[in-house]
C-alpha cells in the first residue's frame, strides 16, 4: 500500500495525535510548540500553535470523546488543553517529576492520563472536580530506567509501561474516588494504586512502544534488539511469543484489530504483523510497497523520505484498500517515531 | 589489499547502519539536560555493547552506541614511522578543524586516532545513509591520503636528493 | 636550491650597485649570512675607487681560536684568487678576520667586472675550503676531527690515506622532521648508488655511529636521525673541485633542514638583511630569494588543507542534509544575497541547489559566484524585488520537482506543499562536545 497522502509539515516531527474525527492533527515540529493543522477539502492549514512548553514536546494525546489535548515535554511539565470557542486553553498539570516527561496517554474513560518520564517513574494524573485541578500520583521505585511508553488497558485500571531497562510492566492505577470497584473482573478489585501486576523481562535491550489489543487480551511491545513481543492474558496466565525481525528495531506499534498489528521504527517502513487462528503471530509484509529486492542502502533513502512524512496524511480510510478491518485512522499512528 | 579494505569498510558500514538508531533522549541523571549518553556514561543501561571491528592489529574501528548518540573511533594504518607521523599530523589537523565536519570529535578517544560523535540531532538534520556514507568515505579518504602523502614525501625526498647529488657533478 | 649556491647574493647585489652607480656613493654596511658569517662593506666618497670588504666567519673547529686570524694557506689562496683586483689589508678591520681592498678600476670590460664580483661573493667558500685543507693537512695521514660550521650541528671529518670521510650526526627536534628526513636519507643512499651518480661521493646512512668515530664523546654520538657519511676520494677534491665539495658538505645539514622546513636560520637571516637595508643610507635593495622551492613540511600542510576542503565539501554542502533543508539553505543564501544587493549570486545559488551532487560544477560555480559577488554590486530595489519574486517562484518549482519526483504514483490524490519559509531553520539544539 502506498501512503494515502504525504504532506510535509516540518522537518522532523517528534510526536503527533489525531483529533477524534481525524480532520485535525496536532504535532510537535521538533521544538517546544505544538501545531494543529486541519484538513480542508484539498489541503492542510495551520489553525493553532500551542506554545506553552519551554522545551521539546515529547508526547501528545488527543482524547476521543472529551476533545482534550494533553501534551508533555522535556521541561517536566504537562498541559491539558481544552477548546473554548476557537482557542485552546491550557491548564498546567504539576507532574511532580524532576526529569523530562517522555510519553503520555489518555485512559480509555478519559478521566486519567499517564505520563512516562526520565525520572524512572510514571505519573497517573486525574481530575479533581472540587479543586478544578489535575492531580498527579507517581508510581515510583519499580522502574530501573526511563519509561519510554505507556498504554492503558481498556478496563481503565491497568497500565502497561516499557522502559529502557528492557522490561515491560503492568501496574494497577486504581484511584479511590475516580475509579469504582466492582465494575471490573473480580481479580482487579483488590489491586491498589501502584501495585505491580506483572513484570515481563523478555527483552535484553530497551523496550519501546507498548500497546494493548482492543480487547485488552493481548499486550505487545517492541525491543531494541529488533524483536516484537506478544503476551496473552497478562493478568492471569501470561503466555509470550517473541518475533525476531530482519530489519532495524521498531519504535512503536499499533493494534489495528485483535489480530493485526502495525510496527514502525528505524527501518522507516511500517510492517504488518498478524496472528492466525491459533494465535501465532507472524510478519506479513511491509506496508510501503517498496520492493524487497531493492533494499540496498539506496532504497532506505526513499523510505526515509517517505517515513518522515508517512501518514501525517489525511483522513482515515480514504485509500485504505488493504486493511478493510481498520478500526480508525488508517495508517496514522505509524509515523510516530519514523524519520529521525 | 584493496579487497580487504572494502570488506572492512563494508563491515563498518553495516554495523553503523544497525547501530545508528538514535532518538532524542533527555538525561536521566541531571535535570533538564540532554547530553550524548555515550559521552556521559552515567546510565549503563542506556549504553549498548561496543563493537570493535579490526582489519588487522593496526587498523581498527570502535563503535560505541547509546540511546541518543554513537561514537565511532578509528585507528588508521601506520605501517612505518613516516606513515605514523603523517597520520598523526593529518588527523590532528582535521580534528583541529572539527567544526567543519560537524560530527568530528575534537579529541579522539584514548587509544584511537580520530573519533566521530553522532547524535540524534545530526540524524534529524541529515540523511542517515549519507552520514554513514560520509564516515566510510572519510575512512577511505584518510587511508588514501596517507598513502599518497607518503608517496609524495618520498618522491620529494628523491627529488631533493637528486638536486643535492647533482651539485657534485 | 639557489639559496645554497656558495656565492653571497647580498654581496653581489651591493657590489653591482656600487659599480653601476653613476656617482660615487658612500656605503657602510654590515651583513649577516647564515647567522654566523659577517661581512662589512665600506666605501667612501673621497676614495671611490677602493671598497673595503671585511669578513668574519666562525671557526671550523673549537681547537683553532678564531681571533688569531686565518692560517697562512688561506691568505695565500685568497691572494692567488683575487690578485687582479684585490689586496689583503694587514691588519684586518677590528672584529673581522680578513679585510680586502677591492679596486675594480683595473678591469675595464663590464664582463670582467661581473666576473670579479661573482668571484668576490665566493670569498667565504674560498676561505672555508682552504681552512679545511689546512686542518686536514695538520691532521697527518689519518685521524678524526670534529668541525663546527653551524654551531648547533658539529660534524666529523675522518681521514685515512685513501679517502676522507665526512660524517654528519643528524639530530632533529621533532618527529615529523625526523620522519621526513629519514625518507630523504633513504632516497639519498639509494640514489647515490645508481649509475647516474657514480661520480659523486658515496653516501651512506646508518643509525649507529660509523667505526671512524670510535673514541668520541658519547654525547656527540647520540642522535635520533642516525649518521650520514660521505666518502670523499681524491678525485672529488682535485683542483677547483675542492672548494665546491667542501662547500656542499659544509652545508649538508642546512640543506637537509631546508628541505624539511625553512630553517629558523634562514628566516632570521632574511629578517636581518632586510633590517640592515631599511636603515641603510639611500641604497634600497635586496630581493630576497622568495621563489625557493616549497619545503616539505609546508607542502604537507598545504596538501592537507586541500584535502580538508574536499572532505568538508560534503558536510558543508546541502548534500548531506535532508532535501527540504537544502532548499531552505538556498533560500537563506538568497536572503543574504538579496540584502547584499547582488542578484547574480542568487540565480547561482539556485543553480547550485540544482546541481547538488555535481561537485565539479559546484566548485566552478562557487568560484564564479565569489568573483561576481565582488564585482557586481548593483542595487536597484525594484528590479531586485522583481527578481526576488521570480526566484521564490523558481525555488517553489524546484522544491516541487524534488518532492514529487518519486511520488508520481500518488498523483491524483491531493497534494499540497508548504511554501518555503524564508527563515533560518532552527537548529539550536546542539550538543556541546565534551572534551
Amino acid at each position: 500500500m502506498a501512503a494515502a497522502a504525504i504532506h510535509q509539515f516540518a522537518e522532523c516531527i517528534t510526536c503527533h495525535a489525531w483529533s477524534p474525527d481525524h480532520s485535525m492533527i496536532a504535532f510537535c515540529p521538533n521544538n517546544n510548540e505544538v501545531h494543529i493543522y486541519k484538513f480542508f477539502t484539498d489541503k492542510w492549514e495551520k489553525l493553532h500553535v500551542l506554545s506553552k512548553h519551554d522545551q521539546i514536546v515529547s508526547g501528545i494525546d488527543w482524547s476521543r470523546s472529551s476533545n482534550k489535548i494533553v501534551t508533555v515535554s522535556h521541561d517536566r511539565n504537562s498541559y491539558v488543553w481544552t477548546q473554548e470557542g476557537h482557542d485552546w486553553v491550557p491548564t498546567l498539570v504539576i507532574l511532580k517529576l524532576n526529569r523530562a516527561a517522555l510519553c503520555v496517554q489518555w485512559s480509555p474513560k478519559e478521566n486519567k492520563f499517564a505520563v512516562g518520564s526520565g525520572a524512572k517513574s510514571v505519573c497517573i494524573c486525574y481530575y479533581e472536580q472540587e479543586n478544578n485541578w489535575w492531580i498527579s500520583k507517581v508510581v515510583r521505585k519499580k522502574h530501573e530506567s526511563s519509561v519510554t511508553s505507556v498504554a492503558w488497558h481498556p478496563n481503565n485500571i491497568l497500565l502497561a509501561t516499557t522502559s529502557t531497562d528492557g522490561k515491560c510492566r503492568v501496574f494497577s492505577t486504581f484511584i479511590k474516588g475516580v475509579d469504582t470497584r466492582g465494575s471490573h473482573t473480580s481479580t482487579s478489585t483488590d489491586w491498589k494504586f501502584g501495585e505491580q501486576i506483572a513484570q515481563l523481562d523478555l527483552s535484553s535491550m530497551w523496550a519501546f512502544g507498548v500497546r494493548w489489543s482492543p480487547s485488552g487480551k493481548t499486550l505487545a511491545y517492541a525491543g531494541h534488539n529488533s524483536m516484537i513481543y506478544f503476551i496473552d492474558d497478562v493478568e492471569t496466565s501470561p503466555a509470550a511469543q517473541n518475533l525476531a525481525l530482519r530489519d532495524l528495531p521498531l519504535r512503536d506499534i499499533l493494534f489495528l484489530s485483535e489480530r493485526t498489528v502495525i510496527g514502525v521504527g528505524f527501518d522507516c517502513n511500517p510492517m504488518i504483523f498478524s496472528a492466525d487462528e491459533t494465535g501465532l503471530w507472524s510478519f506479513v509484509r511491509y506496508l510501503d510497497e517498496r520492493k524487497v529486492t531493492t533494499s540496498t542502502s539506496r532504497a532506505s533513502q526513499l523510505s526515509e523520505a517517505l517515513g518522515k512524512l508517512y501518514g501525517q496524511s489525511k483522513q482515515a480510510a480514504s485509500s485504505d484498500t488493504v486493511e478493510p478491518s481498520k478500526p480508525r485512522g488508517g495508517a496514522h499512528e505509524n509515523c510516530i517515531t519514523i524519520g529521525w | 589489499m584493496a579487497n580487504t579494505l572494502r570488506l572492512y569498510l563494508t563491515c563498518i558500514r553495516n554495523t553503523l547502519e544497525a547501530a545508528m538508531c538514535l532518538q532524542n533522549f533527555p538525561c536521566q541523571e541531571v535535570e533538564r539536560h540532554n547530553k550524548p549518553e555515550v559521552e556521559l556514561k552515567t546510565s549503563p543501561e542506556l549504553l549498548l555493547n561496543p563493537v570493535l571491528i579490526c582489519r588487522n592489529e593496526a587498523e581498527k574501528c570502535l563503535i560505541e552506541t547509546s540511546i541518543n548518540s554513537i561514537r565511532i573511533s578509528m585507528k588508521v594504518k601506520q605501517a612505518d614511522e613516516l606513515e605514523n607521523i603523517l597520520a598523526k599530523k593529518f588527523l590532528r589537523f582535521l580534528s583541529m578543524r572539527a567544526e567543519a565536519f560537524q560530527v568530528l570529535r575534537r579529541k579522539p578517544v584514548q587509544g584511537y586516532d580520530i573519533s566521530f560523535l553522532i547524535t540524534n540531532y545530526h540524524c534529524e538534520d541529515m540523511h542517515k545513509h549519507k552520514l554513514i556514507d560520509f564516515i566510510v568515505q572519510f575512512m577511505e579518504d584518510i587511508d588514501k591520503e596517507i598513502s599518497e602523502l607518503k608517496l609524495s614525501v618520498n618522491t620529494r625526498g628523491r627529488l631533493v636528493a637528486t638536486e643535492f647529488l647533482k651539485q657534485f657533478i | 636550491m639557489a639559496f645554497f649556491s656558495s656565492g653571497s647574493r647580498a654581496l653581489v647585489e651591493i657590489l653591482t650597485r656600487l659599480q653601476s652607480a653613476e656617482q660615487p656613493m658612500p656605503v657602510d654596511h654590515t651583513l649577516f649570512e647564515f647567522g654566523s658569517i659577517r661581512y662589512h662593506l665600506q666605501a667612501s666618497m673621497t676614495d671611490s675607487e677602493n671598497i673595503y670588504l671585511s669578513i668574519s666567519t666562525p671557526s671550523l673547529s673549537y681547537e683553532a681560536s678564531p681571533s688569531s686570524g686565518f692560517p697562512e694557506i688561506t691568505l695565500q689562496e685568497t691572494r692567488k684568487m683575487y690578485h687582479k683586483f684585490a689586496e689583503i689589508i694587514e691588519p684586518p678591520k677590528e672584529g673581522y678576520a680578513l679585510t680586502l681592498k677591492l679596486n675594480f678600476s683595473g678591469l675595464t670590460r663590464p664582463k670582467d667586472r661581473i666576473k670579479a664580483i661573482n668571484q668576490i661573493s665566493l670569498l667565504q667558500s674560498v676561505i672555508l675550503s682552504s681552512q679545511l685543507k689546512d686542518m686536514l693537512g695538520n691532521l697527518g695521514s689519518s685521524g678524526t676531527m670534529k668541525l663546527v660550521y653551524n654551531q648547533r650541528d658539529p660534524f666529523f671529518v675522518s681521514k685515512t690515506p685513501v679517502k676522507i670521510n665526512a660524517i654528519f650526526p643528524m639530530r632533529f627536534r621533532d618527529d615529523t622532521d625526523l620522519a621526513i628526513a629519514s625518507s630523504f636519507f633513504q632516497e639519498l643512499q639509494e640514489l647515490g648508488s645508481t649509475s647516474s651518480f657514480t661520480r659523486v661521493p658515496r653516501c651512506s646512512w646508518s643509525p649507529i655511529p660509523p667505526p671512524e668515530l670510535r673514541g668520541e664523546y658519547v654525547h656527540h654520538l647520540t642522535t635520533n636521525g642516525g649518521f650520514v657519511s660521505f666518502d670523499i676520494l681524491a678525485r672529488h677534491v682535485k683542483g677547483g673541485r675542492a672548494a665546491r665539495t667542501a662547500w656542499i658538505l659544509l652545508n649538508f645539514q642546512s640543506y637537509v633542514k631546508y628541505h624539511i622546513k625553512v630553517s629558523t636560520q634562514r628566516s632570521t637571516l632574511v629578517a636581518r638583511v632586510i633590517g640592515v637595508f631599511s636603515y641603510g643610507n639611500g641604497v634600497v635593495l635586496l630581493t630576497v630569494e622568495s621563489s625557493c622551492a616549497q619545503c616539505t613540511r609546508s607542502y604537507i600542510q598545504s596538501r592537507m588543507r586541500k584535502r580538508l576542503e574536499i572532505m568538508t565539501e560534503v558536510t558543508t554542502s546541502e548534500l548531506l542534509y535532508k532535501e527540504t533543508f537544502g532548499v531552505k539553505r538556498a533560500a537563506i543564501a538568497l536572503n543574504q544575497a538579496c540584502s547584499e544587493g547582488v542578484l547574480f549570486a542568487v540565480s547561482q545559488v539556485i543553480d547550485d541547489a540544482k546541481l547538488r551532487g555535481n561537485d565539479e560544477n559546484r566548485k566552478k560555480l562557487q568560484v564564479r559566484k565569489r568573483s561576481k559577488r565582488r564585482s557586481i554590486k548593483f542595487a536597484r530595489a525594484k528590479k531586485l524585488q522583481k527578481g526576488l519574486k521570480a526566484i521564490v517562484d523558481k525555488i517553489k518549482r524546484l522544491r516541487l520537482r524534488i518532492r514529487v519526483k518519486r511520488l508520481d504514483r500518488f498523483r491524483g490524490h491531493c497534494q499540497c506543499f508548504a511554501v518555503p519559509k524564508l527563515t533560518m531553520a532552527q537548529r539550536e539544539h546542539k550538543y556541546q562536545k565534551l572534551e
